[in-house]
């Protein structure tokens, strides 16, 4: 092999590594906004909702707790029930490192990582208003507890459909430079009927979407026009 | 042996010699990425591959590595712009985490550096070696998730079927399967998608070591290779399914469930080398005859 072609080769390569190492992103865009406090931002208690001490949303085990701490840097967890004691289960999650080894984990792994069976899971959407939600629906089932969840998550400052948008969203904010934040907001009732309890839990997220200021709103469906 | 190991090493050493930049810059820009895979990926069941393929991939390169002591046209044209193309993925994936990106640059970092400086002739030699480090690559999530689960639904749906028709009191609902007093969900794991990549890489390793002259042959036998990989693990689930309905649950979820697998991977391929067997008695008469 002649050695002048070898040097060139060479070059791009060293180029290669020089640049994989500069491009990636260090500027977390949570550092740049202000601090969230998930407590205090979802309101206790909203057009009929409030908060209800009796029942804990599912626990995890503390192997898992663990794992999550790491990825998030937030969660809340937390049931409601109504006047006429339905009950719906909200948890949220907020990660301000969305970069891809660290992205949140979809219900759909965690639920089946606990022991759920996952029956069904689909894309749906959410009408808010004048504008649209993409989320999914998820059935979940562990013994004789039914359990359809409908979540949605948003990188940055959008809600984007998990998976393939995902992963583009992702590469928008990594090759500029950013590490953009990340929310998922799950909420799941305990309901044989899953027809119902989507309709339920549709209800809930636009009654207390609703009883939320514009600037909370924002961080939970992204710049979503309401 | 000693000789033929001393002999080896020498040739090591002069390769070295002569190609110490590519060989330092392959290590640079390639090492990390198999430092994080090992740690990572590789780790998991579903890609526990990974290690052997590129065992395999440099085993490949360094039995043909006499072709590149020959006199070569070099395209180096052609050559650099692959290069640079794989250089760009490498960059991307690399910075962003993305190790389809990351792992999916080697061949066309490979295939611009063979043929930039030994042209097409001797490329068309190395292709093979090169086209096989695509198996190292992990596949996307979305094609992962939308083909386990279409898989998992028609070994649920077809095992459900064999054994109502053998007369076993079996129902099913989705991708759960009654059977008695017994309910199983047929995982992820059970859909066999990871067992059909795998074994994908074996058949092809399989059909490019025993260098058939007849293409018909390998095309044969490339073809049968899914099919194969899927009815073992059809096999494979029915077996379980069977196994907790007379030993019960624990039995089923115990050592004979990493047993079965084990069991699917001979079972299948000793079903790639069968076919390869009968194949013989076609192509081979066909030659004797044709000497005759």
């Amino acid at each position: 092999m002649s050695s002048k072609p070898q040097i060139l080769f060479a070059l791009g390569m060293i180029v290669a590594v020089t640049l994989a190492h500069a491009l990636k992103p260090t500027q977390k865009i949570a550092d740049r906004q202000e601090k969230i406090n998930l407590e205090t931002m979802v309101p206790a208690q909203f057009d009929g909702w409030e908060v209800d001490k009796t029942l804990a949303p599912i626990q995890v085990n503390t192997e898992a707790q663990d794992v999550l701490k790491r990825i998030y840097a937030q969660t809340l967890s937390r049931a409601y029930v109504n006047k006429q004691g339905q009950r719906v289960m909200l948890s949220i999650a907020y990660g301000n490192d969305q970069s891809d080894g660290m992205r949140v984990h979809r219900p759909e792994v965690c639920y089946e990582a606990q022991g759920f069976q996952i029956l069904k899971q689909e894309a749906g959407q959410l009408t808010l208003g004048a504008s649209v939600l993409p989320v999914r629906y998820v059935l979940a089932v562990q013994g004789m507890r039914i359990e359809p969840i409908t979540y949605w998550m948003t990188i940055g400052d959008s809600v984007t459909k998990p998976g393939f948008q995902q992963k583009i969203k992702q590469l928008q904010y990594g090759l500029t430079g950013k590490i953009p934040d990340g929310m998922l907001v799950r909420i799941s009732t305990i309901d044989p009927d899953e027809k119902g309890a989507y309709k339920l839990q549709a209800q809930f997220a636009k009654q207390m979407l609703a009883a939320m200021p514009p600037s909370s709103k924002v961080k939970l469906v992204g710049d979503t026009p309401l | 042996m000693l000789n033929a190991l001393k002999a080896n090493g020498f040739l090591l050493l002069e390769c070295l010699k002569k190609a110490w930049l590519i060989i330092l810059g392959l290590l640079i820009v390639y090492f990390p990425t198999f430092y994080k895979l090992s740690n990572t990926l590789w780790n998991q069941d579903e890609n526990a591959h990974g290690p052997i393929i590129l065992l395999v991939v440099l085993f490949l390169f360094w039995q043909k590595r006499d072709l590149f002591k020959g006199e070569s046209r070099p395209a180096f044209f052609s050559g650099s712009i692959i290069f640079i193309a794989g250089l760009i993925f490498y960059v991307v994936g690399a910075s962003q985490d993305i190790l389809l990106l990351e792992v999916g640059s080697l061949p066309f970092v490979l295939l611009g550096l063979v043929l930039g400086f030994k042209g097409w002739q001797i490329t068309k030699l190395f292709l093979f070696p090169i086209l096989f480090t695509l198996f190292m690559v992990p596949l996307p999530g979305f094609l992962v998730d939308s083909l386990t689960g279409s898989l998992k639904r028609h070994i649920s749906e077809l095992s459900e079927t064999i054994l109502y028709y053998f007369g076993y009191p079996v129902a099913r609902q989705g991708v759960m399967i009654m059977i008695g007093p017994f309910k199983l969900l047929v995982a992820d794991a059970c859909s066999g998608m990871h067992s059909i990549f795998s074994l994908s890489a074996v058949g092809i390793l399989y059909i490019y070591l025993m260098d058939y002259k007849h293409s018909s042959r390998n095309w044969l036998i490339a073809m049968t290779i899914v099919p194969i990989a899927f009815f073992a693990n059809l096999c494979r689930v029915i077996a379980l399914i069977l196994i907790t309905y007379y030993l019960g649950d624990e039995v089923g979820q115990g050592f004979l469930h990493g047993f079965t697998g084990i069991f699917l991977f001979v079972v299948a391929l000793c079903s790639l080398f069968l076919v390869d067997k009968i194949l013989s008695l076609i192509y081979d008469r066909k030659t004797s005859l044709r000497k005759a």
